[in-house]
């Protein structure tokens, strides 16, 4: 028996650890039921007057006013979110193929009039191309986001790491896929902005700042929230198709790093497990102070983690970020939506149907309440300072507890999802609880592009009661004191320790690099390079071969990399003739001094771009992804490489070649891009 | 090696609680004279639902059928039977749906806390000994436990055999499970259970009706739910299904009498974009309102509502119906058309668009008894 309970202890301490406390204190959660026959719920929303909406996958909406369900529409194409206006009694639906106006026109409870408000997008019937919206700002413009395509040969998908991705990329199916919208008014569609993935919750602030939350996957490190500003590109790469300035051809040869260039990031991560898996719309508590103390605050649920979370936001140097904490757990399907109620109790559409929510069942209506009275004692938020951070809480701190802050980034990638990189511990100084207990500071290492978690466990109020949700976490764009620029990379010197691997075939002597009394091989660099500029100069001896290998596997040097040909002029011809890309490319033109003079020579490479310079001219200049086809040059003549040079690996070793003949280099140094 | 003992067939010698022959025929008689109207002539359903299928909207039990029978569902075309057969046609009707019905109904799902069974034996007794924390009817064949479930779950059925046959029931389990068929153990399965203590029965069955129990024990760190099939021993076999489908509805959705309405489904060759105009003479025309084409029509048609429930809406719905030939139109303009919504009036669909720059209202309204006008 004692065995039984101390396990028993040791499971809810591991959940609470990791879920906190389940329900905040004063706070209640109670389920509504839901109509008689198949209803999932995917929307919901109140009128001023109290009558709950809910618009279900089975294509129904359905009211419940004074305690009765009646069924208002029905025959819709999976409507994923719905809204009142007020101003012309009326409810607005995403369909799947079209933003739908609902008007009972004769006012007897039921829906009369099907008004088609936009349907300039694209549907093919894919499973996967959502339409999730609308939300209203403050003028009644409308905002819906749309989602891209799951699977279809047919369409456009990007998959930049060869094989990781593969397979599991989202598609563009058509126009807009990706993609948030605006109307205006009926027929207008106003395309905002693109890079959206699975974009399941759209919301509109108090101030008319609109904000969409992704759910992780492909090019989607983690779970995120975008502050959607017109024009700007987000992560998905994918719906870049539909602007002018970009081809299928033009995108699929660009690399993350090009995307990395262009992407906004999102203005808060939430971090995967901890806070949200799926998460959904958010809203904005303008209760008054009838849902408890965090009034303006965001507040969103989690498809996965059937949770409730709490966020906010402020802007730094003009870019938006934030913070974002649990708050609620236990919810018996997973959120998606959320709804004020007038009465200030905050309701929650959930699914569990196609993807598994914690809460376990297929759909469900519950709402969330405060007693009124009772106060809870959580993080309130939390705000970036010159030096570190500045946390507050809804009730002054007992015995202060130190946080443990650590931090991580994301990896950018077209892979499902990003592991937390670089996950670090950080010391915390100068750490003060302020006059009335009721906030700290600390200072810690800032550095943006990068997620805080800061664990306030074991933190009690003066009553002695433990904090609720004790982890608050903050995603730095910008750091309020702008960083000093990175040193711009340096050109080192592969001549000194840490260049080359040497061996004892090879020798420096006084600066120059050349074959020891026991010559034979490629001398490789340690280290592996992708875009970088290489600058070093070389002798050749009579009749002599030799070459700069680059981007290259040193265990497979024929096939896993290329060389550029480095030989006494006029020995050979064609594509093996100084300057050229080795049985690719032939050189443009020839610059090289006799045999026993040095040469100046320079190679550049970014991306697919290759350039050789020998002696202030260009001699070789080339475009990798011009070589689409294995064992063959863009020219249709016939080379030794078994993989298309277009993918072939961006990244590898230098090497420099003896093959048979005295060859010197010296001033040989790396610039890294 | 695979040590589970997989028994001979085995003979239940319990008699079914077999229905009175003469009674079922009876009961067929009258079915086909009148029921077959709205459920279709082999229960299939029709303007009313479906008699076969795992959805019964007002219970499944002998008593509930019996209820509707003799009373009728208000506000439907349902009227109760009471005045109009005599009691014995009404027990003869019953005994004819219920001699049609396959697999397992009248199912009461119990839910029971973990703790209860760590380390104890799996047994009926054990079941008795303790509260259930949740128990309710469920609809027909919906065996089903919830994602990462932790603790007891008891199953009580009617199991109706619908032929003479061998029957298996071939489960895959975590933890712990067992199969009784009136009374006896007939399964027992789980990765729980020693390989060499587990095995599945083959059963010769009479067509008929038998006492079902299914015990079921799992922890969270199951990482998978039950699953499995059951029914005749490579024959028709139904899908334990493992997972809730709560709810009932009725399978097709169908013109009403007098009024035409429109769906909006996706059905494979049909654009998604479509009105799936339902017209009161049971036609169906696909009016694609981004170029005002009609794709096709269908006469004695009806789409399958849900036919995805369980999944993310993968799979698209179904319009069954003769196709009626000739019936595609062509653009009703080479310029520019929006769609601008729909109405129903009456036994009419209303499509208003913009053609051209000017409105335009599109009426598709039943013609005669298989086809449909638009003008």
């Amino acid at each position: 028996m004692k065995k039984l309970l101390s396990s028993l202890t040791l499971t809810l301490g591991l959940t609470s650890v990791l879920f906190g406390q389940g329900k905040p204190q004063g706070y209640s959660l109670e389920t509504v039921t839901l109509p008689k026959g198949a209803v999932t719920v995917l929307g919901l929303c109140h009128k001023p007057d109290g009558t709950l909406a809910i618009a279900s996958w089975e294509g129904q909406v359905w009211e419940l006013k004074d305690g009765k369900w009646s069924l208002f529409a029905d025959d819709l194409m999976e409507p994923n979110g719905i809204y009142y206006s007020e101003k012309e009694d009326a409810y607005y639906v995403a369909q799947k193929p079209e933003l739908t106006r609902l008007v009972d026109v004769n006012k007897d409870g039921k829906c009369d009039r099907y008004d088609c408000v936009t349907d300039r997008f694209h549907v093919s019937g894919e499973y996967h191309e959502y339409h999730y919206g609308p939300v209203a700002d403050s003028k009644g413009r409308l905002y819906a986001t749309l989602n891209l395509a799951a699977a279809g040969n047919d369409y456009f998908y990007l998959d930049d790491n060869k094989g990781a991705g593969k397979g599991g990329n989202m598609r563009y199916s058509g126009d807009y896929r990706g993609w948030i919208y605006r109307s205006d008014r009926d027929g207008h569609f106003h395309p905002i902005a693109s890079g959206l993935r699975s974009p399941a919750g759209v919301g509109v602030s108090p101030q008319d700042e609109v904000f969409v939350t992704d759910n992780q996957g492909d090019w989607v490190a983690d779970s995120c929230m975008y502050h959607i500003q017109e024009g700007k590109f987000y992560l998905q790469p994918a719906s870049l198709l539909m602007k002018e300035e970009f081809t299928e051809e033009k995108l699929k040869s660009m690399t993350a790093k090009d995307f990395a260039k262009i992407k906004t990031d999102p203005a808060i991560w939430f971090p995967r497990e901890l806070i949200s898996n799926s998460p959904g719309s958010p809203v904005w508590d303008q209760t008054g102070g009838k849902f408890g103390p965090f009034e303006g605050q965001i507040f969103l649920s989690d498809q996965t983690q059937s949770n409730y979370f709490r966020a906010g936001t402020e802007v730094v140097r003009g870019v938006t970020q934030g913070w974002c904490v649990d708050f609620l757990r236990g919810t018996e399907s997973g959120g998606v939506k959320l709804s004020w109620a007038p009465d200030g109790s905050l309701w929650s559409a959930q699914v569990g149907r196609g993807w598994r929510s914690r809460g376990g069942k297929r759909t469900a209506l519950q709402f969330a309440k405060w007693d009124g009275k009772t106060m809870p004692f959580e993080i309130m938020s939390a705000s970036l300072t010159d030096t570190g951070f500045k946390v507050a809480f809804t009730e002054p701190l007992g015995q202060e507890v130190k946080p443990k802050v650590s931090s991580w980034h994301y990896n950018y990638w077209s892979t499902y999802g990003s592991p937390r990189v670089d996950e670090t511990n950080l010391p915390v100084s100068d750490f003060t609880v302020a006059d009335d207990r009721k906030s700290i500071t600390f200072n810690v290492a800032l550095e943006e592009g990068k997620v805080y978690a800061i664990d306030f466990s074991g933190q009690k109020n003066a009553d002695a009661e433990e904090l609720g949700s004790h982890t608050i976490f903050y995603t730095i764009n910008k750091t309020r004191i702008e960083p000093k620029p990175a040193p711009a990379p340096k050109a080192v010197d592969l001549l000194e320790d840490g260049g080359f691997a040497m061996n004892s075939r090879w020798q420096i002597v006084d600066g120059v690099l050349s074959p020891s009394d026991k010559p034979g091989g490629i001398l490789f660099t340690q280290n592996a390079y992708e875009d970088f500029t290489l600058n070093l100069e070389y002798k050749t001896s009579e009749k002599c071969n030799s070459g700069v290998f680059f981007r290259t596997d040193p265990k497979n040097p024929v096939q896993g990399g290329m060389e550029i040909q480095i030989a006494s002029p006029g020995l050979y011809k064609g594509r093996h003739v100084v300057g050229s890309i080795f049985d690719a490319k032939a050189a443009i033109a020839q610059a090289s001094k006799p045999d026993g003079e040095w040469n100046q020579f320079k190679l550049h490479c970014l991306g697919s771009k290759i350039e050789v310079t020998i002696n202030g001219k260009i001699v070789q200049k080339a475009d990798l992804n011009d070589w689409k086809n294995p064992r063959k040059n863009p020219d249709g003549s016939k080379n030794k490489f078994k993989t298309a040079l277009k993918d072939m690996s961006r990244s590898g070793h230098i090497g420099l070649q003896y093959h048979g003949q005295a060859i010197e280099y010296r001033k040989v140094s790396i610039k890294e891009h | 090696m695979n040590h589970m003992k997989l028994a001979s067939i085995v003979t239940i010698a319990l008699g079914a609680a077999s229905l009175n022959a003469a009674a079922v025929e009876r009961g067929k008689e009258l079915y086909s004279q009148v029921c077959f109207h709205c459920h279709g002539a082999h229960l299939e359903g029709g303007k009313g639902p479906a008699l076969t299928d795992q959805y019964w909207r007002h219970g499944s039990s002998p008593e509930a059928i019996m209820q509707v029978i003799n009373k009728g569902i208000p506000n439907t075309e349902m009227i109760g039977y009471e005045k109009v057969f005599s009691e014995s046609d009404r027990k003869s009707l019953l005994d004819f749906i219920l001699s049609e019905q396959k697999g397992v109904r009248d199912l009461l799902r119990e839910e029971y806390k973990n703790e209860y069974f760590k380390g104890l034996e799996l047994t009926s007794d054990l079941f008795k000994g303790t509260e259930a924390s949740n128990a309710k009817s469920i609809p027909e064949n919906t065996f089903w436990v919830e994602n990462r479930f932790s603790g007891g779950i008891r199953f009580e059925g009617k199991f109706d055999a619908w032929q003479d046959a061998d029957y298996t029931f071939e489960i895959r389990s975590p933890g712990r499970t067992l199969v009784f068929l009136n009374g006896e153990l007939i399964t027992k399965v789980g990765d729980d259970f020693p390989k060499e203590e587990q095995f599945k029965k083959a059963l010769k069955l009479k067509k008929g009706s038998y006492d079902l129990e299914i015990l079921h024990t799992s922890k969270r760190k199951h990482g998978h739910r039950i699953g499995g099939s059951y029914g005749v021993k490579s024959g028709e076999r139904i899908v334990f299904h493992g997972r809730s489908l709560q709810g009932n509805t009725p399978k097709f959705v169908m013109a009403e009498a007098g009024k035409a309405k429109v769906v909006r489904k996706w059905i494979k060759g049909i654009s998604p974009r479509s009105l799936l105009c339902f017209l009161p003479n049971n036609v169906i025309v696909a009016y694609d309102p981004s170029d005002g084409k009609v794709e096709k029509a269908w006469s004695g048609a009806r789409v399958n509502q849900t036919p995805s429930l369980p999944d993310r809406s993968a799979a698209p719905s179904v319009i069954e119906g003769k196709e009626i030939k000739g019936a595609a139109r062509p653009a009703i303009s080479k310029g520019e058309i929006r769609f601008l919504g729909y109405q129903v009036d009456g036994d009419a669909v209303k499509i208003r668009s913009k053609v051209d720059g000017a409105e335009r209202v599109i009426i598709i309204k039943a013609d005669g008894a298989n086809a449909f006008s638009i003008q």
